[in-house]
């Protein structure tokens, strides 16, 4: 080999050297970015940017005048077109595919994982053929139009070209994983949002309701008697920001228990209710009722606070207690003069006899008014239960009479004879008569009104023409009875003595059987009825008699 | 009832057994009624015999020739009775391939619209009187002794061989050796890309090759094409060189189809072993023209198998001679075996590569690709055909696919 020759031969190896240099680098370049397709793709909505990716990369490449993807319909096995570009080529990969699948060109390229050439239907364009697989499953096939003469396509691009392939389906196996677990993922979701969504209506809800009470609720834990959590109307009793209130002990809130004698914690309770005073952050005291509950509240031993603020309560009650006092004040003044003016009067002796009468009454019905409004005044004492009983005894024959005098018109009216019973012990003291006296302990008035009431109800009560019995029986306690034939209605038998019970009187102010009960319950006595269409209705009363059956015996 | 190839099968038909694909694909249930869609999805998926309740085999064998007029059937029927004489026409491969052949002869003479002889004829040289025929070497040894071209083969190749059959070689190491003689390395890119490849793809360096490509498979090509280039000087006449490169293409692409079919084989290296079956035939038509073509005679007159009158006449065959040739150029063992059990593939050890390439020569000649100097099908083996375990529905669509892979080869070699 001569010189010349031979530096030919070196510059051709070096030639090739470089070019093969360039081709590894654009190899090495391509392999680089080929392997693996974005994980992004898994986020779209649909397998063709994949397609589209991986038609973008083959045709840097390959000069391919059209590209058409197809792939496994895996419900009927068929390959279906699913992606195709280079429209504008002429490139019918339907009918091209149609051709090479009947002589089973298309099952034999299916089979190899390279890349085959088959010749087109125009005899003379060459197609591009390469399965998408992976290693367990086909996906598709690639089908192409060369735009460039097959024998230009070098080995290196081929395999490269098998690289993009077998990435690319192994994208598209991956974006099938994703969307199998995504729709999985969007079932688990929608099941844990609706349930989310449920358990936050029903706390919303409940968080409504603790919000929106006018009580304070409070959670406090019950092995630190911390606050965990307090409603708005705690804080607003408390007077400080629930971030300020969250943390304090109860003790120093709203417990009126000492540590270590918590009512639930150690003394067990499943509840208590105490009525005491919080001192607010502005030194106010408010009296509250608050009742403790124990409870568990994400596994922890926890105690529910609810408390009630009464100091309003307490202050309206004051408010209507004062007003009724001084309403019976002012009307007692007034009065003074209507009895003490007629008596100053009846001193002139210019007066007429007429003139003498009408004083009297203006009088009587002065006094009568103030003994009214006493007695009221007496029954509120007695329902406030701050009366205090002067007792003596009084010879209630006496006071009947007094009130039959006064209810004599009522009789009249209905035609009820009222008849006074002595019952006599068995055998008889002495022998009865209407005038006996019979002694009770109490006071006077109060006797009055007893049985004014009573008596009156009865009158009432009785068929007309019928008898009202008043039976008095000695003893201890002595029973006084009052009798009529009359009937109470089966719905008032419940509430016989409650206040404002009435059966539907014209006058009745449902106060008589009330101010009775009352009444005799502050004489330390009991009363009670029976009613039947038989025998009638029978108030009865058993009231201390002086004398207690020990000092008698 | 019957199993039908897939060409056979008609929408409407039922399926009598499920019809699963590769992968284990269930492609049509048993009891379907068949659709075009069917057919597409099985075509698709390489199937090629389906099991319906509608007709028998037979039946429908039958109904393929119905469609053809009966003139051009009977003519296609007598020429494919000359290509498949001396063959055993009852073993139900040869039957199928011989039906396969009539209906294509059938087919093209209804589309030329004559019925023209379809088998080459052979130019009659006149030179095969016996007076003037010297005795030939006796042993394939002795035939191919003393010609040096035939006697070498490139030493890199071998070296590269060794270098690809030790796995520690790296890529580097067997470029290196590639490097060595710049000369082999033009001439095995030249030939490496050349489209008989059947990959058609270019190969810029064949180091490179060697890295992205299997490198084994890129060497057997190689070594194929370099076999076949050193019979470029075969004397005209007795066959044209244009007829044997298309018999060798023509079984190189059975070959690997079938290697395909059976889902086991090395596509490539059976593509090679079918592309240099017939190096002895090469070897005797380059050294002993005049033997051959009195032997082409015998075969013509007799209607027995090449490779018979080859052993009566000369004591050996070409299918020994190119085995010979191969040993002696230390060609993979393999690969020697192959081609020198071409024609009784029962006794290769490696049988079902052997079957394969001995299939593929048969049906190459019987689907008339290219022409080896005998008018005739070589006979079958049974043996071989059933170590291959393929469906008889395969070979319909071996000779589909092979028709059109034939095509694309040998058009832009060869035109």
């Amino acid at each position: 080999m001569d010189s010349e020759k031979q530096l030919a031969l070196f510059q051709a190896q070096i030639k090739t050297l470089e070019v093969e240099k360039e081709t590894a680098l654009q190899a090495l370049r391509a392999a680089a970015s080929l392997g693996h397709f974005a994980t992004s793709y898994t986020k779209y909505p649909s397998h063709i940017p994949i397609l589209a990716e991986m038609a973008a990369r083959v045709r840097e490449m390959i000069k391919l005048a059209a590209v058409a993807v197809y792939l496994v319909d895996e419900t009927t096995n068929d390959f279906t077109l699913a992606f195709s570009d280079g429209a504008g080529s002429g490139f019918d990969p339907e009918a091209e595919i149609a051709e090479l699948i009947k002589d089973q060109t298309f099952a034999f390229a299916l089979g190899l994982n390279r890349t085959s050439f088959a010749t087109a239907r125009d005899g003379s364009s060459q197609i591009l053929l390469h399965p998408l697989s992976t290693l367990s499953r086909t996906r598709g096939m690639i089908v192409a139009l060369l735009a460039q003469p097959k024998r230009t396509i070098t080995d290196i691009t081929l395999a490269l070209f098998t690289v993009v392939a077998n990435a690319c389906a192994q994208a598209l196996e991956s974006f099938e994983l994703y969307r199998t677990i995504d729709t999985i993922r969007l079932g688990l979701e929608d099941r844990i949002e609706k349930r989310t969504a449920e358990l936050q209506e029903a706390f919303e809800r409940l968080r409504v309701v603790l919000d929106s009470v006018q009580a304070g609720v409070a959670v406090v834990d019950a092995a630190t008697f911390t606050i965990m959590d307090i409603n708005p109307a705690g804080e607003k009793m408390i007077g400080l920001a629930h971030a300020d209130i969250v943390g304090r002990t109860c003790f120093e809130s709203f417990s009126a228990a000492e540590k270590g004698n918590c009512p639930i914690v150690n003394r067990g309770l499943a509840e208590s209710t105490d009525e005491h005073t919080i001192r607010t952050s502005g030194g106010r005291s408010i009296p509250i009722l608050k009742t403790a509950i124990p409870a568990t509240i994400k596994g922890r031993p926890c105690i529910i606070e609810c408390f009630v603020d009464v100091s309003e309560q307490q202050k309206l009650a004051r408010l209507r207690e004062d007003v009724e006092r001084m309403t019976r004040h002012d009307l007692k003044s007034p009065l003074a003069a209507v009895i003490g003016l007629p008596e100053a009067m009846l001193n002139d002796p210019g007066l007429s006899e007429d003139h003498k009468e009408l004083l009297h009454t203006i009088h009587d019905a002065g006094v009568k008014m103030l003994t009214m409004i006493n007695s009221s005044l007496d029954l509120y004492k007695m329902e406030t239960g701050t009366y205090k009983l002067r007792a003596v005894p009084v010879n209630v024959t006496a006071v009947l009479a007094s009130v039959l005098a006064d209810l004599e018109d009522l009789a009249l009216s209905r035609r009820v004879q009222v008849r006074i019973v002595h019952e006599v012990p068995n055998p008889p003291d002495a022998p009865a008569s209407p005038d006996t006296p019979f002694y009770l302990l109490g006071e006077e008035l109060l006797f009055f009104s007893l049985f004014a009431n009573l008596i009156k109800n009865a009158l009432e009560a009785s068929p007309k023409g019928g008898e009202v019995r008043v039976r008095l029986v000695p003893g201890h306690p002595a029973l006084v009875a009052i009798h009529n034939q009359g009937l109470v209605q089966e719905d008032m038998r419940g509430r016989f003595f409650d206040k404002y019970a009435s059966s539907g009187k014209e006058s009745g102010t449902g106060l008589g059987t009330y101010s009775a009960k009352l009444i005799a319950t502050n004489l330390g006595g009991q009363i009670g009825f029976t009613s039947d269409p038989e025998n009638g209705t029978e108030v009865f009363l058993r009231l201390p008699a002086p004398g207690s059956e020990e000092n008698a015996s | 009832m019957g199993l039908l190839n897939i060409v056979d099968l008609k929408p409407g038909m039922t399926i009598a057994r499920d019809v699963i694909g590769k992968n284990g694909r269930l492609l049509v249930p048993r009891g379907a009624a068949l659709t075009e869609g069917h057919l597409r999805v099985c075509n698709i998926w390489g199937v090629t015999e389906a099991e319906v309740f509608d007709t028998s085999r037979d039946e429908a064998r039958e109904a393929t020739f119905d469609a053809i007029a009966p003139g051009a059937l009977k003519v296609a029927a007598a020429q494919a009775a000359v290509l498949f004489a001396g063959c055993n026409t009852d073993h139900p491969a040869v039957s199928e391939l011989l039906r396969l052949r009539i209906i294509e002869l059938a087919l093209e003479a209804g589309g030329n619209g004559s019925a023209g002889p379809a088998i080459t004829v052979l130019a009659d040289t006149g030179e095969a009187g016996e007076e003037d025929i010297p005795p030939a070497p006796p042993t394939p040894t002795a035939l191919i002794a003393g010609d040096e071209a035939m006697g070498s083969f490139p030493e890199v190749y071998f070296e590269l061989q060794s270098a690809l059959d030790n796995p520690g070689s790296s890529d580097a190491h067997i470029a290196d050796i590639i490097g060595r003689d710049p000369g082999l390395t033009a001439r095995l890119l030249k030939l490496a890309n050349s489209p008989l490849y059947g990959f058609a793809s270019r190969v810029d360096s064949l180091a490179r090759g060697v890295m992205m490509v299997g490198a084994r498979e890129l060497i057997q090509l190689a070594l194929g094409l370099t076999v076949i280039d050193k019979f470029k000087d075969i004397p005209p006449g007795l066959l044209s060189v244009r007829q044997v490169w298309e018999h060798a293409i023509g079984c190189a692409v059975f070959a690997r189809i079938l290697a395909f079919q059976t889902e086991k084989l090395s596509m490539d290296r059976l593509f090679v072993a079918g592309l240099i079956h017939d190096l002895g035939l090469l070897v005797m038509l380059k050294k002993i023209p005049r033997h051959m073509a009195r032997i082409m005679k015998t075969v013509r007159a007799e209607r027995i198998p090449l490779y018979a009158a080859e052993r009566r006449m000369l004591g050996y065959d070409h299918a020994e001679l190119g085995q010979a040739m191969m040993q002696k150029w230390r060609l993979p063992p393999v690969l020697c075996e192959i081609v020198g059990a071409h024609h009784h593939p029962e006794a290769a050890a490696d049988l079902p590569e052997a079957a394969v390439v001995h299939l593929a020569d048969l049906m190459a000649v019987a689907s008339g690709v290219g022409f080896n100097g005998s008018p005739h099908v070589p006979p079958l083996s049974p043996v071989a055909w059933d170590s291959l375990g393929l469906p008889l529905g395969a070979l319909a669509v071996a000779l589909s696919q092979a028709k059109r892979q034939i095509r694309d080869i040998t058009s832009s070699f060869l035109d």
